[in-house]
């Protein structure tokens, strides 16, 4: 009786004009989005193909010139672009992907982009977490806004349950049905947007895509349930469907407009940070109790590198770095708490938690910020040791090691192909694993109260 | 009678579950929206003023002309907290520079402190006024006729002599009756919360601005309401209507307007800034071997006391012989001019990436115009002065400051003059190098070669000869530049009057629509079958 029901369900919807202007608009907009994905992918591969040959010659030419120019040369560390952005970019357009190091540091961060126009009105990408966000989300409420009111108003409910069908078998078969319509849908769309991508190149088709595809489709089908178990308590909750409707309209902007909306004033109000002058007021303030504690000629120079100036000089300079890397790492563990702080907020709403997830899936956006800003660290340690060797080596340096100048250590040309380069980390499975699981866990959470809501309501509704 | 009609639709409107469900809407949506801009505009506000003070310190430690390179903040614009357009994405000062152009705003994006918040999702009043108005436009208007049709009173209207234009006249009324106060609750709501924050205020021309604000939200309120009529008309039943309604709403608010700036940037190449500052450095480089040419054939060069330099020809001299002040002075007088020739050539390279830069943007808006929200929306950024045609007006009269700038110190002989190196008192240099020695060291070192010596022996330090006290090496030992007579940047608000014409045009583009979406609405009803 149960999968009777469920067929029956289909069956309408699939008939049913809403569901087929959605399978329509899905299918358009995975094509769409396919094809740009296509085209924008190859120019940020070339245009970051450019920016690596350029960084390294520029790296090379500092290393034939002077393996200390090469060590305190501020380098930009920029992060390459994510071959499954076709499934979600993870804001990456928004979050910082520019590092700045050097051998002594890691200074800071900030976000610079291939092809970015900061002309253009901010906008989305259309990849499948959009229109899993945006279409699909509202297709689900849109598919079961009317499922108990419509049925009440037209008294079929009551129809129904004069046979012996039970109340929950009802409930769940709407439930189910939807789900199984919508998860064909995406499915039917990565399918063809998949086969677009391999067609163009941009993707081979191994297994690491087919695992990022299901899992994403895993988690998809996390979303849809949730949405259309909310559509059915909207239902279950509106007189008619007309009211059923406003609410789940309604409900959809609070999660996709409002709650999004409201991270920066949480992060504002509730997670205060200093302001950055303020940061630069103390590093400044520290910089110039350390100068006054060294004698005078500490910024004298000369061609000489054993002028003993040059040591009082690289002490103090080593100070300064030391003094404002404190401070810094301190604003920066703040900047990283306000941050994390304000996303846990909004993963109330569970379109935004659907975009979290996604950077578990494909490893990308904060998650890859954070292990390549915490791989750099120790990159730089291993970058230090490699120039401190290498140092050691030159009969003609002092080795008084000036993190913002060149005057006391090697002057000597290194072999690039001796220097080590850092490589980007991808965030590992089991970080990507430990985030899923947990994002997974609270749309579980979601659901499993959600559908309890409406089936004790809909087993104590009156039908007529 | 089309009162008649009006004033029922109004009054059932009224009463409607809808009604209140819409309220609830705008008293949930409008004041967190109001609320989270205003924050956004106090951060931004605090970044200005700390920019400016900044910018104002740095000026009053000028000594030497070579150093005077203003930097202008531009104010953020009031009007950014209904229609933020591009402000949060582009920086707000500019460094006026002789050897480049100024390109795009530079600085601090927005307010925030933290880059990580940029991710966060953002959405103004304007955009939040375009997707409730548009979604309430069709709820109230996708049962107008089918509705009616349904229920069985449409029939019952058309038997008395009312004609069908007159029924049709009437309920665009009433739905426009409904809406309208909805439209002023919202207006009305983000004008209460300006007004009761100290720190924004509105001139009158801001206040007009508003209005105008309105009005053109009114105009797309109305280019929804024909939609929704013409959908009403056409569908065959209201659970069409609404179904069609709601997926014609999330095509116009949610894909097209994504979906075109999507395809602009995917289309259009333009090529990484790091690119273009690439290709600039390459003039820069051979800016620095011309100088370096003529640095060859100036003797006196060397001997620096105290020097110290910096971007953009910076460079600042004191205590040194007049030889060395005056090879550096006869240095700048000809590598000036080469310097500003230099940023004519780099202006090639940069006018041809702002182009690029312009063309997808045009590219994305003239696409995305198919969506009537997109025209609203780039409408409001343009009456609120946040949309790009302002940044960049902005930064056109920066590029002429620097122009009158440059021709300030042309007309003023200021790059052949002593003072755009040194703020020491020509009558106050040493003759010569060795009367410097001689001086500094105490009578030690009689002279340069005494000097060399002893450094050579030394390992190249020479400080403990320095003995006697010399303020006039010293740059804190002098005052700022007297800088009355320095052009000054005024234009630091965009003008809205410039844009004028193009708000017409847009705002008429939606009244052209609403008004054929009408005229079809119209023939449609005139040919309806009501039974």
């Amino acid at each position: 009786m149960f999968n009777n029901l469920i067929k029956k369900e289909i069956q309408l919807n699939l008939k049913n004009l809403r569901f087929q202007i959605a399978f329509v608009m899905v299918i358009f907009v995975f094509i769409t989005g396919s094809v740009f994905n296509l085209k924008e992918t190859r120019q940020k591969q070339e245009l970051y193909y450019k920016y690596q040959t350029q960084w390294l010659d520029g790296m090379r030419k500092l290393a034939e010139n002077n393996a200390s120019n090469l060590a305190i040369q501020s380098s930009n560390f920029l992060m390459s672009p994510r071959n499954n952005s076709f499934i979600s970019d993870c804001k990456e357009r928004f979050i910082p992907n520019l590092f700045h190091y050097s051998a002594f540091n890691v200074y800071w961060f900030e976000n610079r982009q291939t092809i970015n126009n900061p002309l253009l009105s901010r906008f989305e990408e259309i990849n499948w977490s959009f229109i899993a966000v945006i279409v699909i989300s509202l297709m689900a409420l849109l598919l079961t806004f009317d499922a108990i009111s419509g049925e009440r108003e037209s008294h079929t409910l009551a129809l129904c349950f004069a046979n012996r069908i039970t109340r929950s078998q009802v409930l769940l078969s709407k439930w189910f049905s939807v789900i199984l319509l919508l998860v064909g849908t995406m499915l039917t769309g990565v399918i063809i947007s998949l086969i677009i991508q391999i067609i163009g190149k941009t993707i081979v088709f191994d297994t690491a895509v087919i695992a990022d595809s299901l899992l994403f489709l895993i988690f998809s089908v996390l979303l849809i349930s949730l949405m259309s178990c909310l559509g059915l308590f909207c239902s279950e909750v509106g007189s008619t469907s007309n009211v059923s409707l406003l609410y789940a309209l309604g409900l959809w902007l609070l999660f996709s407009l409002v709650i999004p909306n409201m991270s920066v004033l949480w992060a504002d109000k509730l997670f205060t940070v200093d302001h950055a002058d303020n940061i630069e007021k103390q590093k400044s303030l520290k910089r110039e109790q350390i100068d006054k504690s060294y004698p005078p000629g500490k910024w004298s120079s000369s061609g000489n590198p054993f002028m003993p100036e040059h040591k009082i000089r690289a002490e103090m300079q080593m100070d300064f770095m030391l003094s404002d890397k404190q401070i810094d790492d301190t604003y920066y563990q703040s900047l990283f708490n306000q941050y994390e702080n304000s996303r846990n907020l909004t993963a109330v709403s569970p379109l935004s938690l659907f975009d979290y997830g996604m950077e578990a899936i494909t490893g990308g956006g904060y998650l890859r910020f954070q292990q390549n800003w915490n791989a750099l660290h120790g990159y730089q340690q291993q970058f230090y040791d490699f120039f401190r060797n290498f140092d050691a080596k030159d009969q003609d340096s002092p080795h008084w090691h000036n993190p913002y100048e060149g005057y006391s250590t090697t002057r000597k040309p290194v072999k690039f192909e001796e220097v080590p380069l850092y490589t980007e980390v991808i965030p590992g499975l089991i970080d990507r694993v430990a985030i899923l699981a947990k994002y997974g866990g609270l749309f579980v959470i979601y659901i499993f109260f959600l559908f309890l809501t409406t089936y004790i309501r809909f087993i104590k509704s009156d039908v007529r | 009678m089309i009162w008649h009609i009006a004033k029922k639709e109004f009054l059932l409107n009224l009463i409607s579950v809808r009604f209140t469900v819409a309220l609830l809407l705008c008293l949930l949506l409008v004041p967190v929206t109001m609320v989270v801009s205003l924050d956004n505009y106090k951060n931004q506000i605090r970044a200005y003023q700390v920019a400016k003070e900044s910018a104002e310190n740095e000026q009053t430690g000028w000594r030497v002309y070579s150093a005077v390179r203003p930097t202008l903040v531009f104010p953020p614009q009031p009007l950014s907290v209904f229609c933020q357009g591009i402000s949060r994405q582009i920086g707000h000062s500019v460094k006026i520079r002789l050897g480049e152009q100024p390109l795009l705003g530079e600085g601090r994006k927005s307010g925030r402190d933290n880059p990580l918040l940029y991710s966060f999702f953002s959405i103004d009043f304007v955009h939040i006024l375009a997707i409730l108005i548009s979604l309430l436009s069709l709820i109230f208007a996708y049962d107008l006729f089918s509705g009616e049709k349904e229920n069985g009173t449409l029939r019952m209207i058309l038997s008395n002599s009312t004609s069908k234009s007159k029924v049709i006249a009437g309920k665009i009324t009433g739905v426009f009756f409904t809406l309208t106060p909805i439209l002023v609750l919202c207006y009305g709501i983000s004008i209460l919360l300006i007004l009761f924050t100290p720190q924004i205020s509105f001139s009158a021309s801001e206040w007009l601005s508003v209005l105008v604000l309105f009005l053109t939200s009114f105009l797309f309120m109305a280019f929804f309401v024909g939609l929704g009529i013409l959908v009403s008309i056409k569908s065959q039943s209201s659970f069409n209507g609404i179904v069609i309604s709601l997926f014609l709403w999330l095509w116009f608010l949610f894909l097209w307007p994504n979906m075109a700036t999507y395809f602009a940037q995917s289309s259009i190449k333009i090529g990484m800034l790091d690119q273009l500052q690439q290709s600039m450095n390459q003039y820069d480089e051979e800016m620095y071997k011309k100088v370096e040419e003529i640095r060859q054939t100036l003797p006196g060069l060397g001997n620096w006391w105290n020097c110290t330099g910096g971007d953009d020809g910076y460079f600042e001299l004191s205590g040194s012989p007049w030889p060395t002040m005056d090879a550096e002075r006869r240095l700048r007088e000809i590598a000036e001019p080469v310097r500003t020739d230099y940023a004519d050539k780099k202006w090639t390279l940069q006018r041809e990436y702002l182009d690029k830069l312009e063309n997808q943007e045009k590219i994305a808006r003239y696409a995305s115009f198919l969506s009537p929200s997109e025209i609203f929306c780039h409408i409001s950024s343009l009456i609120c002065a946040t949309g790009p045609a302002a940044h960049l007006g902005l930064l056109d009269q920066a590029r002429m400051y620097r122009d009158i700038l440059m021709h300030y110190f042309i007309d003023k002989k200021i790059f052949s003059s002593f003072r755009y190196i040194t703020p020491q008192p020509e009558e106050s240099f040493f003759r010569t190098q060795d009367e410097q020695v001689n001086f500094v060291t105490g009578g030690i070192c009689k002279n340069q070669k005494d000097l060399d010596e002893w450094m050579k022996a030394h390992n190249g330090s020479w400080s403990v000869l320095w003995t006697k006290d010399y303020p006039e090496g010293s740059f804190s030992n002098y005052p700022a530049l007297e800088l009355s007579e320095l052009p000054k940047f005024t234009k630091f608000k965009p003008d809205i009057t410039v844009y004028m014409r193009v708000i017409l045009v847009e705002a008429g583009v939606l009244l052209f629509i609403f008004i054929f979406l009408f005229g079809i609405a119209y023939n449609a009803c005139i040919k309806y079958d009501v039974r």
